[in-house]
């Protein structure tokens, strides 16, 4: 269907901000909602290409990093628990269709992230076992996995930050 | 009928007038009631009035129907307006606090007497040599406002009877990370990984260099304080005050102590309370003040959104756009020395949230 969602958001949010918005006075109510809506037009006009599938391809991205993390953990007895949990995450964590909704990935992400919580507290708690040198290596490899992710819908925030929310 | 800028449940001059009338047992006159922007965590009208044929003004606070945007209470802000009102910090005159009466549908209120004032100053952003000027002495002012309020006797106000006391000095960041990090943990949407990481970097490198204990104000600078002829003269919205490091406070100007020189700022400040501050502990503060705003945006705005509770659209933009901006600047900075990682995001944290939207009074 043509045009498409973005040219649309992108449509409105253009029309807001130099048709609306130059009409009202900066420090009122009415001009702070339209900035909000504005905001988030521009974040959406990303986010409605870019989340499905960064979603699908992080979300496949993370079952490998917990199994490869978990792998390297198995002489960890506290980290063995995570195993097990991690066989079980995988047999639920499943699509019902080959496209998944945007719904279903953001639920899937949803629990991975509460696992990568998990294992984020496991290491911490257990650092003086591991020793120092094991841990901050861990520790990178945990930073890195969360920094990537978070380059990576940085075109979905940045899109917005120009624009005040309030 | 009163010109009223409404927010999604704004209240009509006609109502407060008759509150106001059976509250002050005289009849009251609305001539005018604004509310104050901006302004989210709860709802602020100045009430322009007439009582009993003369003219008065009050300054009308109220939680939002979704209850207010920090996790400390009304309440609890009037409480301390109470105890400052007896002190040398100047405020305006608190009047009363009600909750559950038959007033904006029972929600919490407190109303002061009005000081005459702005929350900005005509001419602060002038590129000019009386701009400059302007800034110079309104920093200074500020800094020296703080300083007075972090070196207040506040034991002898009983500050303590309902704000939670650090054990020692030493000890006063780790009180406010315990308060917060449950607060985090209790209200949090959904698990962010990188909030947990941040949290154990910094508790890691919490400073213990505390001088004493002060009564800590929370949001302040431009946009919050009463100002007239370049001085503050009177400080408002204590909503998040509490006891501990006064350091706190230099990190929540929301940018008005980077108006002038922040160095100097930080330095003359140093000045007034009689202890430097460390970079250490100013860069922790800075990491800090960041989660709080999170904490708040997340646990308070954005649940309160989904949930329903809450329908300003605001509420929406920063507990999505502005919860992810931090998360990615605390990503960035997660295991570097933390001075070196505030010198990488001094250009976003020192930028005032007001700075281009034409804040008033």
């Amino acid at each position: 269907m043509k045009p498409s969602s973005q040219a649309l958001l992108g449509g409105i949010a253009d029309t807001v901000e130099t048709q609306v918005l130059p009409e009202l006075e900066a420090s009122t109510w009415t001009a702070s909602r339209l900035r909000s809506c504005l905001a988030l037009l521009r974040h959406l006009e990303q986010r409605v290409v870019m989340e499905g599938p960064l979603l699908y391809r992080e979300n496949a991205e993370l079952e490998v990093f917990f199994g490869e993390l978990l792998e390297d953990l198995k002489d960890v007895r506290e980290a063995l628990p995570l195993r097990d949990e991690l066989e079980v995450l995988r047999s639920t964590c499943t699509y019902s269709e080959a496209y998944p909704a945007v719904e279903e990935l953001a639920s899937v992400n949803a629990r991975y992230l509460e696992f990568l919580d998990r294992i984020i507290i496991m290491l911490h708690e257990n650092r003086a076992a591991l020793g120092e040198a094991r841990f901050e290596e861990l520790r990178g490899r945990v930073m890195d996995r969360i920094r990537e992710a978070k380059q990576r819908e940085a075109p979905m925030i940045d899109a917005a930050s120009g624009y005040s929310p309030i | 009928m009163a010109d009223i800028e409404r927010s999604e449940a704004a209240l009509t001059a006609e109502s407060v007038a008759d509150y106001f009338s059976a509250r002050l047992g005289s009849s009251v006159t609305v001539r005018n009631l604004r509310q104050t922007f901006p302004g989210l965590s709860r709802e602020t009208y100045l009430v322009d009035a007439e009582v009993a044929g003369e003219s008065r003004g009050f300054v009308l606070r109220v939680d939002p129907p979704s209850g207010g945007g920090t996790p400390t209470s009304l309440r609890h802000e009037w409480e301390v307006y109470r105890r400052l009102w007896t002190s040398p910090i100047p405020v305006a005159e608190p009047l009363w606090f009600a909750e559950g009466v038959d007033f904006a549908e029972g929600r919490a209120h407190m109303v002061r007497d009005l000081v005459a004032g702005g929350t900005t100053l005509p001419g602060l952003t002038a590129a000019t040599a009386e701009g400059a000027r302007l800034r110079h002495v309104a920093v200074r002012n500020h800094v020296e406002m703080l300083a007075e309020v972090h070196r207040l006797d506040w034991a002898a106000y009983g500050f303590d009877e309902f704000i939670p006391v650090p054990a020692s000095p030493d000890d006063a960041l780790r009180l406010e990370f315990d308060i917060w990090k449950d607060l985090w943990l209790a209200g949090r949407t959904e698990p962010h990984p990188v909030i947990t990481e941040a949290l154990y970097w910094l508790e890691e490198n919490m400073p213990r260099d505390t001088p004493f204990i002060s009564l800590v104000k929370g949001n302040n600078g431009i946009g919050e304080e009463i100002w007239r002829d370049g001085r503050i003269v009177a400080m408002s919205d204590w909503e998040l005050a509490s006891l501990g490091d006064g350091v706190l406070d230099l990190a929540f100007s929301q940018g008005t102590l980077a108006l002038d020189d922040f160095g100097a700022a930080v330095r003359y400040y140093g000045e007034c309370v009689g202890h430097e501050v460390s970079p250490r502990r100013l860069a922790w503060a800075m990491f800090w003040i960041m989660f709080k705003a999170l904490v708040c945006l997340n646990t308070l705005f954005l649940r309160n959104y989904i949930a329903g509770a809450d329908s300003r659209i605001a509420s929406a933009a920063f507990g999505v756009i502005s919860v992810r901006q931090y998360e990615r600047q605390l990503a960035m900075s997660i295991g570097k020395d933390l001075e070196a990682a505030l010198h990488d995001l001094a250009a976003q944290t020192t930028r005032s949230t007001y700075a281009s939207i034409g804040a008033t009074s």
